[in-house]
């Protein structure tokens, strides 16, 4: 599977300066509850992925985007839209202690599958 | 839909709690005392009402969570040996200030989340007390259990305290949940360290204000600040027993992992998308009980959506759709959404910006994967001072269970509705999901409710009711929802050890050696 993930500029540099600092990244979106549906940025070495996420696909060039749970084709089918908004998270997410976390929205209309 | 309430109540509400000793500015509950955050930062609390600012509370750092953890540990021996007498009195009168100040908190709750003040009045501040009342009745009538394994040997059981226990409560019923929790920890015998979410600390340092003094200094520690800090400086510690969270999927699995390394139990509630089943016999009559049917179709709104247990896909007999439905969206178009501090206010805001943004993005997916919007759809505009507000309109989808809108938690005022043909059918749609914390069923017939509630692969089945909550009910998940149970005195069991003396009364060697 392999979904376009469109990462806003703000996004791609925060994920830059969050690799300097922790090392690789992956990001991975469960759903549920009051947080649901929204992507955390873990340390790779730090989350253990399973075999019921399915990788979205990239976000640059070395860190993946898995999906936990939902439907992984609709979702890849749309594409995502990785941004960052301010305010804090109760998400495990390693962005959490600046005051900003990340946000992952449809790509709407950019999949011509209007 | 609007009303005519205006900023001006909002000020008037926020004038009444700092005249009923509500403080502009929170620092940590720690040890007895308000301790200000070693990060010196604060962070403004919003009301989704209005989106301006009602309160500041420590933004604290993972030093603050130590400083708790010390104080927690400190006095943990002390109060794990007082008698269950002792806590169960303790429990009564945290229950008896609670509902002594049920006004004040209720106000606090919906300024702070937006829930509808008929809610926090009716529901969450009452259902609070009781919880307290019950688990002070647990504690007090739980006995050990011994065991004859023999003629000379017995084993005795004895219930002992944790320790110090993690608790991290969400946004949507910010004071219950935390009674949820900490009552049970609190009969038990174990000191707390809880944070409330980001979102919604006021009632639960309210609460801290108001029966601190109850307990010994140390028992009940208060921590806020974002959760993806010091959260998980809570559920990572090597210092908790125990770690209870309610929360999202991810951060659930982390916590799981956490535990993994100093092996400690935990209690996790995770979420769910909930199927609400209406047999074909609901419609025999136009009585009582098809009104009541109704009001089971419209509770998805209740709390404007954001419960786990949001009877969020409606099932719906295919003999009785059209009509049904005719009836069931008439009701939902019927539904108030105003200012929660309007007393006929039947929906309040979503609870942040955040929210509102994912709700309708949820509604545009739904539309253009072809589910049919048969009202709502759109944001509410209030207009005036709450035109800011994160209002939505209730939101009723038909369309088909493998669609995003039916499998995906909202967490918003959105029920997805589809049709099915058998009782089999309906079991097959409704277990249909990766989650199973709640499910409904409506029917006249007996049979039909019971075979649905049992194979229902979900933690509660309410049956010809939804959304009650009183204790005495065990509540909790199957699969994805995650695992415990709450408000039930079974768990007590997850904030106990069971410490076996294993005893032999015979003078006699074994003769083994």
């Amino acid at each position: 599977m392999s979904a376009d993930i469109e990462v806003t500029a703000r996004a791609a540099a925060l994920l830059k300066e969050l690799k300097e600092r922790h090392g690789a990244l992956l990001f991975h979106q469960g759903g549920g509850c009051c947080d649901g549906s929204v992507p955390l940025c873990l340390k790779q070495n730090e989350f253990r992925i399973g075999s019921r996420d399915t990788l979205l696909g990239f976000v640059d060039e070395d860190t993946p985007f898995y999906l936990g749970s939902g439907q992984p084709e609709q979702v890849a089918q749309r594409g995502l839209v990785l941004d960052v908004v301010d305010g804090d998270t109760e998400r495990f997410s390693v962005e959490a202690a600046d005051g900003v976390y990340f946000v992952s929205r449809p790509q709407w209309g950019a999949c011509g599958k209007e | 839909m609007a009303t005519a309430v205006n900023q001006s109540s909002i000020q008037d509400v926020l004038e009444t709690l700092h005249k009923a000793g509500v403080r502009s500015r929170y620092e940590n509950y720690i040890g007895g005392k308000w301790v200000p955050p070693t990060t010196g930062r604060y962070f403004v609390s919003q009301s989704p009402i209005n989106a301006e600012p009602i309160c500041e509370f420590a933004r604290s750092g993972p030093a603050d969570v130590e400083k708790a953890l010390d104080a927690a540990h400190a006095v943990r021996e002390k109060w794990g040996h007082t008698s269950p007498a002792d806590r169960a009195t303790i429990l009564l009168k945290i229950a008896d200030v609670v509902e002594q100040n049920l006004e004040t908190l209720a106000l606090a709750e919906t300024l702070d989340n937006g829930k509808p003040i008929r809610e926090t009045r009716a529901a969450d501040m009452p259902l609070t007390v009781d919880h307290f009342r019950y688990f002070a009745a647990c504690i007090r009538a739980e006995e050990g259990a011994l065991s004859d394994i023999d003629n000379d040997t017995v084993a005795y059981h004895f219930k002992e305290p944790l320790g110090v226990v993690g608790q991290i409560i969400p946004w949507n019923f910010p004071l219950l949940m935390a009674a949820w929790k900490l009552a049970p920890a609190l009969a038990a015998g174990n000191c707390v360290v809880i944070k409330p979410a980001s979102n919604t600390p006021l009632s639960l340092m309210l609460f801290a204000q108001l029966v601190g003094d109850l307990l010994p200094p140390g028992v009940l520690n208060v921590v806020t600040g974002p959760g993806g800090e010091i959260g998980k400086a809570l559920a990572s510690n090597k210092r908790i027993a125990k770690i209870a969270f309610t929360g999202e999927t991810t951060t659930g699995r982390l916590i799981m992992q956490y535990a993994s390394e100093p092996i400690i139990p935990q209690t996790l509630e995770l979420g769910g998308k909930s199927p609400n089943i209406f047999f074909a016999d609901v419609m025999d009559a136009d009585d009582d009980f098809l009104d009541k049917t109704l009001e089971g179709f419209a509770l998805f709104a209740l709390n404007k959506g954001e419960v786990c247990t949001c009877p969020s896909r409606a099932l719906v007999q295919e003999s009785i759709y059209d009509k049904f439905m005719e009836r069931a969206v008439a009701r939902v178009k019927k539904i108030k959404v105003a200012n929660p501090l309007d007393p006929t206010s039947m929906m309040g805001p979503q609870v942040s910006k955040e929210q509102i943004t994912k709700i309708l993005d949820y509604i545009r997916i739904g539309r253009e994967e072809g589910a049919q919007c048969l009202t709502g759809g759109e944001r509410a505009h209030l207009g005036g001072d709450m035109e800011n507000g994160y209002f939505m309109e209730p939101t009723v989808f038909a369309g088909d269970n493998k669609m995003r809108v039916f499998q995906e938690e909202i967490f918003g005022p959105v029920v997805s509705v589809t049709k099915f043909k058998t009782l089999e059918e309906a079991i097959e749609i409704g277990n249909d999901t990766p989650y199973g914390l709640g499910s409904g069923v409506w029917s006249r017939n007996m049979n039909n409710t019971y075979r649905v509630g049992r194979e229902i692969k979900a933690g509660r089945c309410w049956t010809n009711c939804y959304h009650v909550y009183p204790a005495g009910a065990a509540f909790g998940g199957y699969k994805e929802s995650g695992f415990g149970r709450e408000t039930h005195k079974m768990i007590l069991d997850h904030y106990q050890q069971t410490k076996n003396l294993l005893v032999s009364y015979s003078t006699k060697a074994m003769g083994f050696f």
